[in-house]
């Protein structure tokens, strides 16, 4: 019997050769980290450790490149918190490939935390499920519509293809339509007069449970990226009995808020703010609970968004702002750091032959539909042709729907997954972007140049010592959210005495908020006894740096 | 017969002893109303306990009455301790977590100590007046105490064996930096002299804005603008540890425990205390643990100090929406209750009448769990000389003249000379860690009763399921209707507003087993014959709320004659029922 089942499985799977071109499952992805430590001995200081245990008893893979150090500046790399995006880990593990392969001089300086799976118990449901679906949760066992059962309402796979798609029900009352140009498609109805044919649209299933609602309550478990502190969505479907409540969300955040030194996060997930930057808006900080970034932290993450653009250099991302509860925004809000978020891959805008675009483009001018306005299904449908992707679509099929007697139904609809996951040939290229990305915003991390040294001989045993500690590079030490929050250490500046010197006024230690790119610490110091001292600055964030001055 | 019988019985009696033969009938004269007249459990209530004597007092209960109480340890604090909690029912009238639960919970503030002695006050009351008043009794039948003596021990270790004052710590054990130098907890207070207690520093100076009231010496004000004065007040007893200038800068503690739960949790930038993220200090997620699994509380006490007041939510001005009419009227009616039995203590809303708060107790409660909850602020300067004034503890002289014919000079520590050496020669003195804040021990018992008297109020309101005899109709086509009418007499709903809002309480589960159903209602209206089909489960009837005071009819209609059946109330916050009938 369950030999049979098997064979049924391979037979689904090798249905959908979207599916043949796998990501690589968790024990692949622990065995490439095992194969990075063997393949680049030069590389020192890599770990191959873990963060814990997911809700379902699954490892969470955790390297760690370069010096895991107080004072050694780091960049968090997380992906996989969006359970139902393995495209994310594998841009992830290439990157941290490329960057092992090319083995940048910065990386002697600073330290890499890579996370690159931190949902196993989502991410491995891609590669497991009897029924494909796109799942976020882990695998805590919820009562997702609170009546007390667990799990009483899942999907179901209706036209046995095992994958869960979309049900259509051909209602007057519905409030989508077909799209004018891909009638497989289906969009919101705009004006009931100039649409011919209105859905009802709920995801593949019956209402098992007979109260009304469909696939309410199923198998999946509580979101990582809607179980965050930051706006979250208390009561929302899947996020949890409260904020931080996940095993797996707060392994992370005791992780980050062990260690100071971490200067930016970057995660790959289905949120942008790299594509389309988050600005200013004044009237978001204005209240106590603030809900925008400060100003110069606008600029910071302006300042990536280039870096970004001028790398990742393939058009039409989707907007996907940051989600309530989400890690980016909490790694902001929350944790005080710069925090980007990209999901490494969506299907560009292709050039269309010319005769297909000016029969589509002609009458889009004229009913004034600006340019940027096509769906994204419509910008995937557009890709995925041209490359060659055949099979991510469930043809629309009639079925008999036990809940809509009489009435058309049918199923149909993108496969799950493939919209933001491309077969994993396609993502090379990409790859090779963001290592670029990466490589070129590490070459920009703060740093101080001690400058301007001037002693001031007052009288035979006294000086005065000044100079300036300039941040030379071009992002700030800290974000400035980061300066008001104990979490992010502030920039320290001092001087250190031989036992038989003194200052005659003030203290040897200062510390500073976030020092901008080409903004400068004074040092001013009065001091009594010759020889050597020493000028250090420095924060966690930024690594120490120091002079050594004689006066004589 | 009977005489083999009461040999035995005399040959007890004699093992018993002798002070325990007297039961509280025979000394009805002599027995103070209002007070267990020979507790099994020897206690005193004029004094604070150590942790060693809270936790021996919990077993000592449980041992007195193994049919009412259990002890367990939720979990441990950061330096490792256990926090206990106890539960109290009768065991014999169902399983404590198929009742309505009450959780009172004290010290989260490490120096509010008075909670620990009114729950346990609590637990003491309600078990020896166990069989002795009738009301008691039947609490104990109907509910289940979850009794947490002390959620931060850490922090209550340490108020009461290291050199405090009366306002530290507040927080737990867990070191930060609280002056942003890179360095955790470097520069505490300085027990300069020796006594246990953090008291004040004065410097003598002809040019100084301070002077010594005239009428109690102990009492520094300022003098006016036009006025010479004769002191520095140079802060609390300490050194400057780190060499940086400043004194006390980095002590142990300053976050907030209370500013951990996760109900819109905001950071310290937002609200200051606030830790890491919500529930990251080990104690508060151990009670959240606790209070998750067992969400048959329907109502939460947390105890803390001071200011004399009942503070129900929302905590913060953002939350303002949180708490709607319906829950709004049983929590007016606690309050106003608790400000008469408890004469100077004023019901209060945190937001918009003490300050605009997140990451509280209560709001944890009230927004995670859907439970009505309060925190107590025991202890006001009204207890002093029934005086209402609105003066700060901190500048009336009422503490000063409340030690001098009250406690005799005991609350303060005189002022003495000391050799500082970074001040140079210093006088040290004022008032003592326990004062202030802390209620004076011959206040302590009433103040105990008294809270506890405003606590038992909330309990018993908490709901009670009653199951009415059904009506039984039968139809023609050889099927029979069965009317139920349920009825909650109590003034706290099944669900909250809140609850029944957001679906947090699964909704309580109707049934009727025995029979062969057809279908059942949810009814509207009985005599109109309204109401709402159930078609899946129709045995198990799915009903969101029971209100307070308030009934709630469902109707089936089974095969057949009815003979024998049972109709089961299961409610999470309202208990498990069961009652048969016969027809």
């Amino acid at each position: 019997m369950k030999k049979s089942l098997f064979t049924i499985l391979i037979f689904i799977f090798g249905l959908n050769p979207v599916y043949t071109q796998e990501y690589r499952h968790l024990k692949q992805v622990e065995e490439r980290m095992i194969d990075f430590r063997n393949s680049y001995p030069n590389i020192k200081d890599m770990n191959i450790t873990s963060l814990g245990k997911s809700t379902g008893g699954r490892n969470i893979p955790l390297i760690t490149i370069g010096k895991d150090d107080p004072l050694t500046p780091g960049i968090l790399l997380v992906a996989g918190i969006d359970g139902a995006h393995p495209a994310g880990s594998n841009i992830l593990l290439n990157v941290i490939a490329t960057i092992l392969s090319k083995n940048p001089e910065w990386l002697s300086s600073h330290v890499l935390y890579i996370l690159p799976v931190l949902n196993p118990d989502a991410y491995q449901h891609y590669f497991n499920d009897e029924i494909k679906y796109e799942r976020y949760g882990n695998d805590r066992k919820i009562d997702a519509d609170r009546d007390g059962l667990f799990n009483e309402d899942p999907f179901d796979d209706l036209d046995g293809d095992g994958l869960i798609t979309t049900v259509r029900i051909k209602d007057p009352g519905g409030n989508m339509t077909v799209h004018d140009t891909y009638t497989n498609v289906l969009v919101p109805v705009k004006s009931r007069d100039s649409a011919e044919v209105f859905y009802r649209v709920i995801a593949e299933g019956i209402d098992n449970d007979k109260d009304g609602h469909f696939n309410e309550d199923g198998t999946d478990g509580v979101h990582l990226n809607k179980n965050f502190s930051y706006k979250y969505p208390a009561f929302s479907n899947s996020a949890g009995e409260h904020a931080m409540s996940e095993v797996e969300n707060l392994a992370l955040a005791d992780f980050l808020f062990d260690r100071y030194n971490i200067h930016t996060v970057l995660h790959f997930g289905l949120e942008n703010n790299l594509s389309h930057p988050v600005s200013f808006d004044v009237s978001k900080i204005k209240d106590r609970v603030i809900t925008g970034p400060y100003e110069k932290d606008a600029k910071v993450n302006d300042f990536a968004a280039k870096l970004y653009q001028s790398s990742v250099d393939y058009k039409g991302a989707p907007k996907m702002p940051l989600k309530d509860g989400g890690f980016s925004s909490w790694a902001y809000f929350h944790y005080g750091r710069f925090s980007f978020v990209t999901p490494g891959w969506w299907a560009p805008i292709v050039d269309m032959p010319k005769d297909t675009t000016e029969t589509e483009e002609a009458p889009k001018a004229k009913s004034g539909k600006k340019k940027g306005d096509t769906p994204y299904d419509i910008q995937y449908i557009n890709w995925a042709e041209q490359n060659g992707i055949e099979d991510y679509f469930v043809e629309w099929t009639e079925i008999d729907h036990p809940d809509f007697p009489g009435l058309t139904t049918e199923v149909g609809g993108f496969k799950p997954f493939v919209r933001y996951n491309p077969p994993a040939g396609h993502l090379k290229e990409v790859i090779e972007k963001h290592y670029e990305f990466l490589n070129e915003y590490m070459l920009h991390m703060p740093k101080f140049e001690i400058q301007g040294i001037n002693v001031e001989k007052i009288d035979k045993n006294t000086y005065r010592l000044r100079a300036q500690a300039v941040n030379t590079g071009n992002l700030p030490t800290h974000s400035e959210i980061g300066n008001k929050t104990q979490w992010v250490r502030k920039v320290r500046s001092q001087i250190l005495l031989a036992d038989d010197q003194s200052l005659l006024i003030g203290y040897p230690k200062d510390f500073h908020d976030a020092v901008q790119p080409g903004e400068a610490i004074d040092f001013n110091y009065l001091i009594s006894g010759k020889g050597k001292v020493t000028l250090e600055v420095g924060s966690p964030m930024t690594g120490l740096f120091s002079i050594e001055v004689e006066l004589k | 017969m009977k005489y083999y019988i009461i040999i035995p019985f005399l040959f007890l009696l004699a093992l018993i002893p002798s002070d325990m033969l007297y039961s509280q009938e025979d000394f009805s004269g002599i027995r103070a109303i209002g007070t267990p007249h020979n507790p099994k459990v020897k206690m005193s209530w004029n004094r604070y306990h150590t942790l060693d004597e809270i936790h021996k007092f919990c077993k000592d209960v449980v041992k007195a009455y193994p049919n009412l109480a259990s002890l367990e340890s939720i979990g441990k604090s950061y330096e490792g301790r256990d926090i206990w909690v106890l539960t109290l029912t009768d065991a014999r009238t169902g399983p404590a977590d198929k009742k309505p639960a009450f959780l009172i919970q004290a010290n989260i503030h490490a120096n509010e100590l008075q909670g620990c002695e009114i729950s346990m006050y609590t637990a003491w009351y309600l078990t020896e007046n166990y069989g002795e008043i009738d009301h008691i009794s039947e609490l104990l039948k109907e509910k289940t105490f979850y009794i947490l003596p002390s959620i931060n021990p850490d922090g209550h270790h340490n108020f009461m064996f290291e050199p405090n004052n009366a306002n530290s710590p507040r927080s737990g054990l867990i070191p930060v930096d609280n002056d942003g130098d890179w360095v955790k907890s470097e520069d505490g207070y300085d027990d300069l002299d020796g006594d246990g207690h953090i008291t004040m520093m004065r410097r003598k100076n002809p040019h100084g804005r301070w002077k010594e009231d005239p009428k109690y010496p102990m009492r520094m004000i300022r003098v006016g603008p036009d006025e010479k004065g004769e002191y520095d007040m140079l802060g609390y007893e300490g050194l400057d540890r780190d060499g940086d200038g400043k004194v006390n800068e980095d002590r142990t503690g300053y976050y907030d425990p209370n500013r951990d739960w996760g109900w819109n949790w905001q950071p310290d930038y937002i609200q200051g205390g606030a830790y890491k993220y919500p529930f990251s200090i080990p104690s508060v997620r151990a009670v959240k643990d606790f209070a998750l699994k067992h969400r048959n509380i329907a109502g939460a006490q947390s105890y803390h100090n001071y200011g004399g007041m009942f503070l129900r939510g929302p905590g913060a001005e953002e939350d303002k929406g949180l708490y709607d009419m319906n829950d709004n009227r049983v929590y007016d009616r606690l309050g106003k209750l608790g400000e008469r039995v408890v004469p100077g203590y004023r019901y209060l809303v945190t937001y918009k009448d003490l300050y605009s708060v997140f990451g509280g107790d209560v709001d944890f409660y009230h927004g995670v769990l859907g439970s009505y909850s309060f925190v107590n602020e025991i202890m006001t300067s009204y207890l002093l000389f029934h005086n209402k004034d609105n003066v700060s503890r901190w500048t009336s002289d009422e503490f000063h003249e409340f030690d001098k014919y009250l406690l005799f000079g005991d609350a303060y520590v005189e002022w003495k000379s000391f050799d500082h050496p970074q001040f140079g020669p210093i006088e040290i003195g004022g008032p003592k860690k326990n004062y202030i804040r802390n209620t004076p021990g011959f206040l302590l018992e009433e103040d105990a009763h008294r809270n506890m008297a405003f606590t038992l109020f909330h309990a018993y309101q908490t709901p009670k399921i009653e199951i009415n005899e059904p009506s039984i109709k039968e139809l023609d086509n050889g099927l029979t209707e069965i009317t139920v009418r349920i009825a909650n007499t109590r003034m706290i709903p099944t669900h909250s507003s809140h609850d029944v809002k957001n679906k947090i309480t699964r909704p309580n589960w109707i049934s009727i087993e025995g029979v062969d159903v057809v279908t059942g209602f949810v009814m509207e209206d009985v005599v109109f014959n309204k109401g709402k089909e159930q078609i899946a489960n129709p045995d198990r009837l799915n009903v969101r709320n029971i209100p307070g005071m308030g009934t709630v009819d469902v109707k089936w209609i089974v095969k057949g004659k009815s003979k024998k059946f049972d109709i089961i109330v299961d409610s999470v916050k309202g208990g498990y029922h069961k009652k048969s009938f016969e027809n």
